[in-house]
């Protein structure tokens, strides 16, 4: 049965973490390690493996991720054409604020 | 001796779906108090949400079975019936059929207890095969709704 497709505008309203995520398989898919190393490295944010495996299920759910068939222990997972979309959409919403705020912080 | 698996804090679910792969990145990562902290707080609060689905399925299974004995119009176990299924799907609507079976099996098991009750007049069991009507319309409702209605407010819960 086909899926309704997930809104975009849903990302927002579980916080951070899954931002943090899709972000970090913007380049390209990654196993869970990878992504901790590239949210740290690359976004400056420190997720707990709890904190980020919440996330990844709770986008797997929403279709906005998929893992990727490799064989090994380490699954990568990669952005979906709605998480792509949903992503974009956050960004979309945010960027005005944060526009906004580095202006009155400025 | 076998080293302790984080992953077993988890519900069982989840455990099948990222186990292998959460255990394989712990391997890689290590574990720091701070992330055991983290570890800890996020499989309680797995188990809550799991839990909590699992404490509303028996419950309505049991209001079912309850009303099926002492209510006196047969619409009220009807409407439980299909109300319990339309709910628990829209929950999670992978599991439509196997919540209008678990509600319906709460019809017959309960008249099974009137079979012991000697001097009531009681139906043959066949006929309890009816629940099924109201089960199966709550289930394909809440399935309909939950794909014609965005997900998200369900999926972020």
């Amino acid at each position: 049965m086909k899926q309704k497709q997930p809104n975009p505008s849903v990302l927002g309203r579980f916080g951070e973490p899954a931002v943090l995520v899709l972000l970090s398989l913007s380049d390209r898919p990654l196993h869970g390690y990878a992504m901790m190393q590239s949210i740290e490295s690359d976004l400056g944010f420190k997720l707990g493996p709890g904190t980020l495996y919440g996330a990844i299920a709770k986008l797997v759910k929403l279709g906005f991720i998929r893992p990727v068939r490799t064989g090994e222990r380490a699954k990568p997972y990669e952005i979906t054409g709605e998480g792509w979309a949903a992503l974009a959409e956050f960004i979309r919403l945010w960027a005005p604020a944060i526009q906004f705020g580095q202006q009155r912080l400025a | 001796m076998k080293r302790f698996r984080w992953s077993s804090l988890y519900p069982r679910s989840w455990r099948h779906q990222y186990g292998e792969e959460f255990e394989a990145m712990l391997e890689m990562s290590g574990v720091t108090p701070r992330m055991a902290i983290d570890i800890l707080w996020c499989a309680f609060r797995t188990r809550l949400h799991e839990g909590a689905v699992t404490l509303a399925t028996v419950g309505i299974w049991f209001l079912i079975a309850w009303l099926n004995l002492n209510a006196h119009e047969v619409q009220w176990t009807a409407g439980a019936l299909l109300a319990g299924a339309f709910i628990l799907t829209l929950q999670n609507p992978g599991r439509w059929l196997k919540v209008a079976l678990q509600l319906f099996t709460a019809v017959p098991i309960s008249s099974l207890y009137l079979y012991q009750v000697p001097g009531i007049h009681h139906k043959p069991l066949y006929e309890t095969s009816v629940a099924l009507i109201p089960s199966f319309v709550g289930s394909v409702a809440g399935l309909i709704l939950s794909w014609a209605w965005p997900s998200d407010w369900r999926a972020v819960s």
